[in-house]
């Protein structure tokens, strides 16, 4: 696997901009880090269930009621009718 | 009785010598009459109060005020606590050390040293001015920074204290707890913000308490990788423990390494979601749309915003969990988990607490940090993370010196046992004194 070009294609996906120097140096501290990940293969967890939670979260259930909220929009600085207000999704022509 | 005028200047003389504040208020109002009335207290900047700045340690937040207060506060507040600031952190909970920010800061017992992150601010705060926080750990960010500057500091079970208005790191493993000059303290607060809370699905309501054993045992593995002095330091504390008499055994753990590596994947994985959602479309820098030719360039710009440690996690924890790797990574560190779990459950049937040294060394350099690659600056964990991933009560109490820098001594109790756990600490508070 060629980690930089794996940390390339990641940071796109994500919309994070990296400079040449951060390519290389995260292409190489993400490499070393995957290494020390890559360990974990010898454990033996044939059989053994994943746990989501370290403890066991019974479902809460609620009536599913719409409550007023200012959260969801409370910062955003561009709101009309009540939805937020993004960027384009495509160029124009 | 102390005024808030008075409180107020003592917080900016501690942020003035130490930059441990994000933000202090101009002046704090009147609070309810109860149980913590004339109880003065900061806050970890990744938690709610409505009206106040929450950056939670990253520029990516900048300008953002939450219109509402986390649950764990609003129950301090309704009791009479006074909240007197936010505290710096490192962005988003990711450190060891709280460098990976904008302002670090200092250790009151030797400025030239980290405090410890990532609720260095709270401990740094406690330290200074003797008044307690509300801190928060993942993966030790309470018993770090409290080993470092010699303070208390109290990590809850998962589940224990609702996580409405934490700006969120890792879902399944974040904690608010606290840090506090005095035992009783830590966990009267810890108490009194605890239990289910209808806008936490993952809050509970405790179990009953345990009848204790009155044995504990060291985790002896984590006393041999500790520095000599720290290794001595808290290894004195154990010996004055057993003189209370406490029978005290030693046990190995097998999945320390294990340990360590499943909570980065997981904890990384779970931050590289809840980072996804910092865009600029509800949340700080918010730069005006129309200036992009298309959402790629605007997303692009807003998370430019993010610091290395930010890019990092955000790389390592979205590879853990893509297309082709999940399953050795992601799905992989889940089970470890499991086998983490099991094993720490198994100790604490037999044995009312587990101890170790909270951080296997004392507060390190700045000079010194800066010369860690991020991989060994995540093994400085060793001692923290296996209890913050099995979701077990924990507290750093001091143990002594050394290098004449303060040592934490970690107690680990089982699921909502914080009253054993609390037990053990004033024994070793009692002690150490």
């Amino acid at each position: 696997m060629d980690v930089k070009k794996e940390v390339e294609r990641i940071a796109a996906a994500q919309r994070i901009p990296l400079t040449e120097e951060e390519k290389e140096a995260f292409g190489r501290q993400v490499g070393q880090v995957l290494a020390a990940f890559d360990k974990l293969d010898q454990v033996q967890t044939e059989g053994v269930p994943p746990s989501y939670h370290p403890v066991d979260i019974p479902a809460q259930m609620r009536a599913d009621e719409v409550e007023p909220s200012s959260a969801p929009v409370g910062n955003a600085k561009r709101v009309e009718k009540g939805y937020l207000r993004g960027p384009r999704m495509m160029k124009t022509a | 009785m102390t005024s808030a005028t008075d409180v107020l200047e003592k917080v900016r003389k501690a942020d003035a010598d130490f930059s441990c504040m994000a933000q202090i208020p101009e002046s704090v109002g009147p609070t309810a009459n109860g149980p913590f009335s004339g109880t003065f207290l900061a806050v970890k900047d990744n938690l709610c109060v409505a009206g106040m700045p929450a950056k939670a340690g990253s520029k990516i937040l900048e300008g953002y005020v939450p219109p509402f207060t986390a649950t764990a506060i609003s129950r301090l507040e309704a009791q009479g606590a006074t909240v007197v600031g936010k505290t710096v952190m490192d962005a988003f909970g990711f450190g060891t050390f709280n460098v990976n920010t904008h302002k670090i800061p200092k250790n009151p017992h030797d400025v030239t040293r980290a405090a410890g992150g990532s609720s260095g601010g709270c401990a740094a705060f406690t330290a200074a001015t003797g008044m307690p926080t509300v801190a928060e750990s993942t993966g030790g960010s309470i018993s770090a920074p409290a080993a470092f500057c010699g303070v208390v500091g109290v990590t809850p079970t998962y589940g224990k204290v609702s996580r409405y208005g934490l700006i969120d790191y890792a879902n399944s493993l974040d904690k608010i707890g606290t840090t506090a000059a005095t035992v009783r303290e830590a966990f009267d607060l810890l108490e009194a913000m605890a239990g289910s809370d209808a806008k936490d699905a993952t809050s509970l309501q405790a179990s009953p308490e345990k009848r204790m054993l009155g044995k504990v045992a060291v985790v002896t593995e984590l006393f041999d990788r500790a520095e000599p002095g720290v290794r001595k330091s808290t290894m004195d504390a154990v010996e004055k423990l057993k003189q209370t008499g406490t029978a005290v055994e030693e046990v190995r753990l097998e999945h320390i390494d294990n340990a360590l590596y499943a909570y980065y994947i997981l904890a990384m994985a779970e931050a590289s979601t809840n980072l996804a959602k910092y865009v600029g479309l509800r949340y700080g820098q918010q730069p005006a749309p129309e200036e992009f030719e298309t959402y790629t360039d605007y997303f692009t710009r807003v998370r430019s915003a993010f610091g290395p440690e930010e890019k990092r996690r955000i790389l390592l924890g979205s590879f853990a969990r893509t297309a082709g790797y999940r399953g050795k990574y992601y799905d992989k560190a889940a089970r470890v988990r499991t086998l983490v779990i099991r094993e720490w459950k198994a100790l604490l049937e037999k044995f009312d607490v587990l101890l170790m040294p909270s951080m296997p060394c004392v507060a390190p350099r700045f000079s010194d940090i800066e010369k860690l690659s991020p991989l060994e600056h995540y093994a400085m964990d060793v001692c923290t993370v296996p209890p913050n991933l099995a979701g077990v009560p924990h507290a750093s109490v001091p143990a002594g010196k050394s290098e004449g820098m303060p040592v934490g001594l970690q107690i680990v109790g089982d699921h909502f046992q914080e009253g054993i756990v609390r037990h053990y600490a004033q024994l070793v508070e009692a002690k150490s004194k």
